[in-house]
Protein backbone atom coordinates (compact mmCIF):
# COMPACT_ATOMS: atom_id res chain seq x y z
CA UNK A 1 0.00 0.00 0.00
CA UNK A 2 3.23 2.47 0.71
CA UNK A 3 4.42 1.99 -2.38
CA UNK A 4 1.26 2.24 -4.69
CA UNK A 5 1.24 6.18 -4.56
CA UNK A 6 4.58 6.21 -6.29
CA UNK A 7 3.96 3.79 -8.31
CA UNK A 8 0.91 5.44 -9.86
CA UNK A 9 2.63 8.64 -9.88
CA UNK A 10 6.11 6.93 -11.83
CA UNK A 11 3.60 4.88 -14.44
CA UNK A 12 1.82 8.42 -14.89
CA UNK A 13 4.50 10.59 -15.43
CA UNK A 14 6.06 8.11 -17.96
CA UNK A 15 2.58 8.08 -20.08
CA UNK A 16 2.35 11.75 -19.55
CA UNK A 17 5.56 12.31 -21.18
CA UNK A 18 5.70 9.72 -23.66
CA UNK A 19 1.91 10.46 -25.32
CA UNK A 20 0.44 13.81 -23.82
CA UNK A 21 2.93 16.45 -23.29
CA UNK A 22 4.93 16.30 -26.51
CA UNK A 23 1.31 16.35 -28.65
CA UNK A 24 0.28 19.72 -26.37
CA UNK A 25 0.92 22.83 -27.99
CA UNK A 26 3.07 24.96 -26.32
CA UNK A 27 5.48 22.37 -25.10
CA UNK A 28 5.34 22.14 -21.66
CA UNK A 29 6.95 19.73 -19.66
CA UNK A 30 9.50 17.74 -21.19
CA UNK A 31 11.51 15.26 -19.02
CA UNK A 32 10.15 17.37 -16.29
CA UNK A 33 7.28 14.82 -15.41
CA UNK A 34 9.40 11.94 -15.03
CA UNK A 35 12.18 13.45 -12.84
CA UNK A 36 10.22 14.50 -10.19
CA UNK A 37 8.33 11.47 -9.62
CA UNK A 38 11.48 9.51 -9.41
CA UNK A 39 13.26 12.53 -6.68
CA UNK A 40 9.59 12.41 -4.99
CA UNK A 41 9.71 8.53 -4.73
CA UNK A 42 13.80 9.21 -3.69
CA UNK A 43 12.86 11.43 -1.37
CA UNK A 44 9.77 9.29 0.11
CA UNK A 45 12.68 7.02 1.19
CA UNK A 46 12.16 4.29 -0.91
CA UNK A 47 15.46 4.30 -3.14
CA UNK A 48 14.94 0.72 -4.55
CA UNK A 49 11.83 1.60 -6.02
CA UNK A 50 13.21 4.85 -7.43
CA UNK A 51 16.49 3.23 -8.86
CA UNK A 52 14.09 0.59 -10.43
CA UNK A 53 11.56 3.37 -11.47
CA UNK A 54 14.54 4.64 -12.75
CA UNK A 55 15.86 1.74 -15.08
CA UNK A 56 12.10 0.78 -16.52
CA UNK A 57 11.10 4.86 -17.23
CA UNK A 58 14.01 4.87 -19.32
CA UNK A 59 14.30 1.95 -21.00
CA UNK A 60 10.27 2.51 -21.73
CA UNK A 61 11.64 6.08 -23.07
CA UNK A 62 14.67 4.81 -24.84
CA UNK A 63 12.01 2.70 -27.40
CA UNK A 64 10.05 5.34 -28.03
CA UNK A 65 13.23 7.62 -28.68
CA UNK A 66 15.08 8.67 -31.92
CA UNK A 67 18.37 8.63 -29.08
CA UNK A 68 20.51 6.24 -29.16
CA UNK A 69 19.15 3.09 -27.29
CA UNK A 70 20.45 3.77 -23.57
CA UNK A 71 20.28 6.98 -23.26
CA UNK A 72 17.22 7.91 -21.32
CA UNK A 73 18.07 4.99 -19.24
CA UNK A 74 21.25 6.27 -18.22
CA UNK A 75 20.41 9.43 -17.53
CA UNK A 76 17.57 8.46 -15.10
CA UNK A 77 19.44 6.10 -13.09
CA UNK A 78 22.51 8.50 -12.67
CA UNK A 79 20.41 11.29 -11.85
CA UNK A 80 18.94 9.09 -8.94
CA UNK A 81 22.10 7.96 -8.10
CA UNK A 82 23.93 10.88 -7.61
CA UNK A 83 20.56 13.12 -6.46
CA UNK A 84 20.59 9.72 -3.45
CA UNK A 85 24.17 10.81 -2.64
CA UNK A 86 23.95 14.52 -2.48
CA UNK A 87 20.51 13.76 -0.12
CA UNK A 88 22.43 11.48 2.06
CA UNK A 89 26.09 13.88 2.33
CA UNK A 90 25.04 17.18 1.74
CA UNK A 91 20.94 17.71 2.97
CA UNK A 92 20.78 18.12 6.24
CA UNK A 93 17.09 19.30 6.38
CA UNK A 94 13.79 18.10 5.11
CA UNK A 95 12.71 21.15 4.23
CA UNK A 96 10.57 23.13 0.54
CA UNK A 97 14.05 24.43 -0.16
CA UNK A 98 16.55 21.11 0.50
CA UNK A 99 13.67 19.48 -1.86
CA UNK A 100 13.69 22.20 -4.24
CA UNK A 101 17.11 22.70 -4.64
CA UNK A 102 17.37 18.66 -5.11
CA UNK A 103 14.54 18.48 -7.98
CA UNK A 104 16.39 21.61 -10.10
CA UNK A 105 19.43 19.68 -9.62
CA UNK A 106 17.93 16.60 -10.56
CA UNK A 107 16.41 17.79 -14.00
CA UNK A 108 19.78 20.19 -15.04
CA UNK A 109 21.47 16.55 -14.37
CA UNK A 110 18.53 14.74 -16.21
CA UNK A 111 19.25 17.05 -19.21
CA UNK A 112 22.94 17.23 -19.07
CA UNK A 113 23.14 13.37 -18.81
CA UNK A 114 20.84 12.98 -21.75
CA UNK A 115 23.05 15.35 -23.92
CA UNK A 116 26.64 13.10 -22.66
CA UNK A 117 24.97 9.63 -23.49
CA UNK A 118 23.24 10.25 -26.42
CA UNK A 119 26.52 11.25 -27.90
CA UNK A 120 28.69 8.22 -26.79
CA UNK A 121 25.93 6.33 -27.85
CA UNK A 122 26.27 7.51 -30.99
CA UNK A 123 29.79 5.37 -31.19
CA UNK A 124 27.47 2.53 -30.89
CA UNK A 125 24.91 3.72 -33.31
CA UNK A 126 25.81 6.33 -35.49
CA UNK A 127 22.56 6.22 -37.34
CA UNK A 128 20.88 7.43 -34.23
CA UNK A 129 20.25 11.07 -33.72
CA UNK A 130 22.22 12.97 -30.61
CA UNK A 131 20.89 16.01 -28.14
CA UNK A 132 22.61 19.20 -30.30
CA UNK A 133 23.78 21.11 -27.89
CA UNK A 134 23.01 24.95 -28.89
CA UNK A 135 21.06 27.91 -27.47
CA UNK A 136 17.67 26.48 -27.59
CA UNK A 137 18.53 23.54 -26.09
CA UNK A 138 20.23 25.27 -22.92
CA UNK A 139 17.11 28.09 -23.29
CA UNK A 140 15.02 24.97 -22.90
CA UNK A 141 17.07 22.92 -20.11
CA UNK A 142 16.29 26.26 -18.01
CA UNK A 143 12.95 26.54 -18.48
CA UNK A 144 12.35 23.07 -18.27
CA UNK A 145 14.00 23.28 -14.97
CA UNK A 146 11.96 26.27 -13.65
CA UNK A 147 8.64 24.46 -14.23
CA UNK A 148 9.83 21.30 -12.86
CA UNK A 149 10.54 23.43 -9.95
CA UNK A 150 7.43 24.57 -9.71
CA UNK A 151 5.47 21.29 -10.25
CA UNK A 152 7.67 19.67 -7.43
CA UNK A 153 5.79 22.79 -5.23
CA UNK A 154 2.59 21.12 -6.05
CA UNK A 155 3.67 17.73 -5.52
CA UNK A 156 5.52 18.79 -2.10
CA UNK A 157 2.14 20.87 -1.01
CA UNK A 158 -0.08 17.69 -2.00
CA UNK A 159 2.27 15.52 -0.23
CA UNK A 160 1.90 17.67 3.14
CA UNK A 161 -1.79 18.17 3.01
CA UNK A 162 -1.79 14.30 2.91
CA UNK A 163 -0.12 13.82 6.20
CA UNK A 164 2.61 12.56 4.52
CA UNK A 165 6.29 12.93 5.63
CA UNK A 166 9.81 12.48 4.48
CA UNK A 167 12.23 10.32 5.62
CA UNK A 168 15.80 10.43 5.99
CA UNK A 169 17.78 7.87 4.07
CA UNK A 170 18.66 4.94 6.96
CA UNK A 171 20.12 1.30 6.60
CA UNK A 172 17.02 -0.24 6.90
CA UNK A 173 15.72 1.35 3.37
CA UNK A 174 17.32 -0.94 2.14
CA UNK B 1 29.67 -1.59 8.07
CA UNK B 2 26.01 -3.63 7.13
CA UNK B 3 24.54 -0.58 5.69
CA UNK B 4 27.73 0.15 3.48
CA UNK B 5 27.51 -3.62 1.96
CA UNK B 6 24.08 -3.24 0.77
CA UNK B 7 24.46 0.05 -0.13
CA UNK B 8 27.27 -1.37 -2.53
CA UNK B 9 25.12 -4.42 -3.16
CA UNK B 10 22.63 -2.18 -4.78
CA UNK B 11 24.78 0.12 -6.42
CA UNK B 12 26.06 -3.54 -8.19
CA UNK B 13 22.44 -4.97 -9.06
CA UNK B 14 21.29 -1.62 -10.61
CA UNK B 15 24.75 -1.32 -12.07
CA UNK B 16 24.62 -4.48 -13.42
CA UNK B 17 20.83 -4.20 -14.44
CA UNK B 18 21.52 -1.73 -16.72
CA UNK B 19 24.46 -2.69 -18.87
CA UNK B 20 22.90 -6.12 -19.33
CA UNK B 21 20.13 -4.24 -20.41
CA UNK B 22 21.98 -2.36 -22.81
CA UNK B 23 23.55 -5.60 -23.95
CA UNK B 24 20.89 -7.73 -24.21
CA UNK B 25 19.48 -4.56 -26.54
CA UNK B 26 22.11 -4.31 -28.97
CA UNK B 27 22.18 -7.96 -28.98
CA UNK B 28 18.95 -7.92 -30.14
CA UNK B 29 17.76 -10.38 -27.20
CA UNK B 30 15.77 -8.23 -25.87
CA UNK B 31 13.37 -7.40 -29.10
CA UNK B 32 10.61 -9.85 -28.14
CA UNK B 33 10.65 -8.16 -25.21
CA UNK B 34 11.12 -4.83 -26.68
CA UNK B 35 8.09 -5.93 -29.18
CA UNK B 36 5.46 -6.47 -26.35
CA UNK B 37 5.89 -3.24 -24.64
CA UNK B 38 5.89 -1.33 -28.00
CA UNK B 39 2.43 -2.88 -29.41
CA UNK B 40 0.57 -2.78 -26.07
CA UNK B 41 1.55 1.43 -26.02
CA UNK B 42 1.29 2.05 -29.49
CA UNK B 43 -2.83 2.20 -29.10
CA UNK B 44 -2.15 4.25 -26.03
CA UNK B 45 -0.13 6.67 -28.01
CA UNK B 46 -2.67 6.61 -31.14
CA UNK B 47 -5.68 7.58 -29.04
CA UNK B 48 -3.81 10.40 -26.92
CA UNK B 49 -2.54 11.43 -30.04
CA UNK B 50 -6.13 11.77 -32.04
CA UNK B 51 -7.65 13.29 -29.37
CA UNK B 52 -5.27 15.76 -28.62
CA UNK B 53 -5.11 16.82 -32.00
CA UNK B 54 -7.83 18.54 -33.37
CA UNK B 55 -6.69 17.94 -36.91
CA UNK B 56 -6.96 14.07 -35.82
CA UNK B 57 -10.69 13.71 -35.11
CA UNK B 58 -12.09 12.39 -38.02
CA UNK B 59 -14.15 9.74 -38.70
CA UNK B 60 -12.85 6.60 -40.23
CA UNK B 61 -14.67 7.27 -44.03
CA UNK B 62 -12.88 10.79 -44.03
CA UNK B 63 -9.34 9.19 -42.90
CA UNK B 64 -10.20 6.09 -46.02
CA UNK B 65 -10.81 9.05 -48.19
CA UNK B 66 -7.35 10.93 -47.73
CA UNK B 67 -5.60 7.39 -47.92
CA UNK B 68 -7.45 7.13 -51.37
CA UNK B 69 -6.35 10.71 -52.06
CA UNK B 70 -2.79 9.99 -51.04
CA UNK B 71 -2.43 7.02 -53.37
CA UNK B 72 -3.53 8.94 -55.89
CA UNK B 73 -1.14 11.64 -55.65
CA UNK B 74 1.98 8.98 -55.76
CA UNK B 75 0.51 8.15 -58.82
CA UNK B 76 0.19 11.46 -60.38
CA UNK B 77 4.04 12.03 -58.32
CA UNK B 78 5.31 9.22 -60.12
CA UNK B 79 3.65 10.46 -63.74
CA UNK B 80 5.19 14.24 -62.95
CA UNK B 81 8.84 12.25 -62.37
CA UNK B 82 8.66 10.97 -65.80
CA UNK B 83 8.03 14.38 -66.99
CA UNK B 84 10.90 15.72 -65.36
CA UNK B 85 13.12 12.89 -66.27
CA UNK B 86 12.32 13.60 -69.77
CA UNK B 87 13.16 17.38 -69.48
CA UNK B 88 16.38 16.73 -68.38
CA UNK B 89 17.80 14.34 -70.39
CA UNK B 90 20.48 17.05 -72.03
CA UNK B 91 21.90 16.69 -68.70
CA UNK B 92 25.25 13.91 -68.28
CA UNK B 93 23.59 12.58 -65.04
CA UNK B 94 20.03 11.61 -66.46
CA UNK B 95 21.11 8.29 -67.16
CA UNK B 96 21.93 7.35 -63.43
CA UNK B 97 18.27 8.82 -63.41
CA UNK B 98 17.46 6.33 -65.33
CA UNK B 99 19.03 3.41 -64.46
CA UNK B 100 17.79 4.26 -60.48
CA UNK B 101 13.94 4.58 -61.64
CA UNK B 102 14.45 1.44 -63.71
CA UNK B 103 15.95 -0.75 -60.57
CA UNK B 104 13.69 1.15 -58.04
CA UNK B 105 10.10 0.93 -57.20
CA UNK B 106 8.23 2.45 -54.05
CA UNK B 107 5.04 2.41 -53.02
CA UNK B 108 3.70 4.13 -49.77
CA UNK B 109 2.78 2.66 -46.01
CA UNK B 110 0.25 4.77 -44.26
CA UNK B 111 1.39 5.58 -40.84
CA UNK B 112 -0.31 7.08 -37.73
CA UNK B 113 1.62 9.71 -35.92
CA UNK B 114 1.44 7.79 -32.03
CA UNK B 115 4.04 10.61 -30.42
CA UNK B 116 6.53 13.07 -30.77
CA UNK B 117 10.22 13.99 -29.26
CA UNK B 118 9.65 14.57 -25.72
CA UNK B 119 12.43 16.80 -26.11
CA UNK B 120 10.96 19.93 -28.02
CA UNK B 121 14.48 21.42 -29.53
CA UNK B 122 14.09 17.59 -31.59
CA UNK B 123 11.31 17.29 -34.41
CA UNK B 124 10.97 13.71 -35.03
CA UNK B 125 7.38 11.79 -34.95
CA UNK B 126 6.90 8.02 -34.01
CA UNK B 127 4.75 6.66 -36.01
CA UNK B 128 3.13 3.30 -35.71
CA UNK B 129 4.44 1.01 -39.33
CA UNK B 130 7.64 -0.58 -39.07
CA UNK B 131 9.87 -2.91 -40.58
CA UNK B 132 6.90 -5.37 -40.79
CA UNK B 133 5.00 -3.20 -43.16
CA UNK B 134 8.20 -2.55 -45.69
CA UNK B 135 9.55 0.82 -43.70
CA UNK B 136 12.83 1.04 -44.20
CA UNK B 137 15.43 3.16 -42.53
CA UNK B 138 16.49 6.66 -44.61
CA UNK B 139 12.95 6.22 -46.48
CA UNK B 140 11.28 9.74 -47.22
CA UNK B 141 8.24 10.12 -45.62
CA UNK B 142 5.10 12.48 -47.16
CA UNK B 143 1.69 13.77 -47.08
CA UNK B 144 -0.87 14.98 -49.13
CA UNK B 145 0.72 16.93 -52.65
CA UNK B 146 4.05 15.07 -52.74
CA UNK B 147 4.98 17.50 -49.65
CA UNK B 148 8.25 15.42 -48.19
CA UNK B 149 8.55 16.20 -44.16
CA UNK B 150 11.19 14.00 -43.28
CA UNK B 151 12.71 10.60 -43.40
CA UNK B 152 13.40 7.40 -41.17
CA UNK B 153 15.68 7.60 -38.97
CA UNK B 154 15.04 4.70 -37.32
CA UNK B 155 13.07 1.63 -37.26
CA UNK B 156 11.54 -1.28 -35.29
CA UNK B 157 9.36 -4.09 -36.52
CA UNK B 158 6.46 -2.30 -35.37
CA UNK B 159 7.16 1.81 -35.84
CA UNK B 160 9.72 3.97 -36.61
CA UNK B 161 10.69 7.60 -36.05
CA UNK B 162 10.71 9.92 -38.46
CA UNK B 163 13.11 12.91 -38.57
CA UNK B 164 10.93 16.19 -40.15
CA UNK B 165 12.53 18.21 -42.30
CA UNK B 166 12.80 21.68 -39.74
CA UNK B 167 14.94 19.60 -37.95
CA UNK B 168 18.85 21.07 -37.40
CA UNK B 169 19.73 17.54 -38.19
CA UNK B 170 17.68 16.51 -41.36
CA UNK B 171 19.48 17.39 -44.82
CA UNK B 172 18.02 17.26 -48.20
CA UNK B 173 19.43 18.04 -51.38
CA UNK B 174 16.97 20.57 -53.74
CA UNK B 175 15.97 21.89 -56.85
CA UNK B 176 13.97 25.16 -57.81
CA UNK B 177 11.26 23.87 -59.74
CA UNK B 178 11.39 26.83 -61.84
CA UNK B 179 14.85 26.83 -62.68
CA UNK B 180 16.06 22.94 -62.93
CA UNK B 181 20.05 24.21 -62.65
CA UNK B 182 19.12 26.14 -59.29
CA UNK B 183 20.21 23.42 -56.90
CA UNK B 184 21.08 23.53 -53.07
CA UNK B 185 21.18 21.77 -50.32
CA UNK B 186 18.30 22.02 -47.68
CA UNK B 187 18.67 21.69 -43.89
CA UNK B 188 16.32 22.14 -41.30
CA UNK B 189 16.38 25.50 -39.06
CA UNK B 190 15.29 24.99 -35.31
CA UNK B 191 11.83 23.48 -35.94
CA UNK B 192 10.58 26.30 -37.87
CA UNK B 193 11.55 26.53 -41.41
CA UNK B 194 13.65 25.32 -43.81
CA UNK B 195 17.11 27.16 -44.65
CA UNK B 196 18.80 26.36 -48.85
CA UNK B 197 22.56 27.08 -49.18
CA UNK B 198 25.09 26.20 -51.64
CA UNK B 199 22.81 28.03 -54.52
CA UNK B 200 25.40 28.86 -57.17
CA UNK B 201 25.09 33.18 -57.44
CA UNK B 202 24.85 32.69 -61.12
CA UNK B 203 21.25 31.05 -60.76
CA UNK B 204 17.75 33.11 -60.60
CA UNK B 205 15.66 32.25 -58.08
CA UNK B 206 12.76 34.41 -56.59
CA UNK B 207 10.55 34.41 -53.44
CA UNK B 208 7.10 31.90 -54.33
CA UNK B 209 9.62 29.15 -56.41
CA UNK B 210 9.16 25.56 -55.42
CA UNK B 211 11.74 24.06 -54.11
CA UNK B 212 11.95 19.67 -54.74
CA UNK B 213 14.19 16.87 -54.21
CA UNK B 214 16.69 16.75 -56.79
CA UNK B 215 16.78 12.54 -56.64
CA UNK B 216 20.58 13.46 -55.79
CA UNK B 217 20.02 11.22 -52.50
CA UNK B 218 19.59 7.47 -53.88
CA UNK B 219 16.69 6.72 -51.43
CA UNK B 220 14.87 10.11 -52.10
CA UNK B 221 13.15 9.87 -55.34
CA UNK B 222 13.14 13.24 -57.35
CA UNK B 223 10.31 15.60 -57.36
CA UNK B 224 9.11 15.65 -53.78
CA UNK B 225 8.11 19.39 -52.63
CA UNK B 226 10.42 20.47 -49.53
CA UNK B 227 9.00 24.01 -49.49
CA UNK B 228 8.49 27.62 -50.80
CA UNK B 229 11.47 30.18 -51.17
CA UNK B 230 10.24 32.71 -48.73
CA UNK B 231 13.50 35.65 -48.94
CA UNK B 232 17.02 35.14 -50.81
CA UNK B 233 19.92 36.05 -48.99
CA UNK B 234 22.65 37.35 -51.60
CA UNK B 235 26.12 38.70 -51.27
CA UNK B 236 28.38 40.77 -53.89
CA UNK B 237 31.39 38.80 -54.55
CA UNK B 238 30.12 35.50 -53.06
CA UNK B 239 30.31 32.13 -54.80
CA UNK B 240 26.67 30.93 -53.40
CA UNK B 241 23.71 32.63 -52.35
CA UNK B 242 21.15 31.07 -49.58
CA UNK B 243 17.22 31.41 -49.47
CA UNK B 244 15.13 30.67 -46.23
CA UNK B 245 12.15 28.22 -47.29
CA UNK B 246 8.93 27.98 -45.96
CA UNK B 247 8.05 24.66 -45.27
CA UNK B 248 4.28 23.56 -46.40
CA UNK B 249 3.26 21.27 -43.76
CA UNK B 250 2.49 22.34 -39.74
CA UNK B 251 4.62 19.46 -37.55
CA UNK B 252 1.96 20.52 -34.91
CA UNK B 253 -1.08 19.53 -37.59
CA UNK B 254 0.25 15.80 -38.59
CA UNK B 255 -1.11 12.99 -38.01
CA UNK B 256 -0.85 11.01 -41.37
CA UNK B 257 1.61 10.45 -43.33
CA UNK B 258 3.03 7.79 -46.07
CA UNK B 259 6.24 6.35 -45.59
CA UNK B 260 7.32 5.81 -49.19
CA UNK B 261 9.04 2.36 -49.46
CA UNK B 262 11.66 0.20 -51.96
CA UNK B 263 10.28 -3.27 -53.54
CA UNK B 264 12.56 -6.00 -53.23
Amino acid sequence: MRRLVPIALLVLALLATLFITPNLQPRLFSTGLLVPALLFTLLLGDTLLALRGAVVSGFVMDLFSALPFGSHLLAYVLTVAVTRWIFRTRITNRSLLAYLSLVGLGSLLAHLLLLISSHLGRLIDSRAISVALSGPWITFVVTDTFRTMILAILIYALVRLSGRRYVTLTAHEF
Amino acid sequence: MTERVSQRRVALVISSTVVAVLLLHYLGALRPVERVIVRALLPVGRWTASWLNPTARTSSREATARVAALGQRIAELNVENAQLRSAFEAVTEADEQDRFLATHQFEGVTARIVTRSADPTSEFITVDRGARTGVRHDAPAIVAGGVIVGRVIAVTDDDARVLLSTDNRSSFTGVSLKTPTAQGVITGARGLSLTMELIPQSESITPGDIIVTSGVDSSVPRGLVLGEIDRIEKQDGALFQSASLRPLYQSARLDVITILTVAR
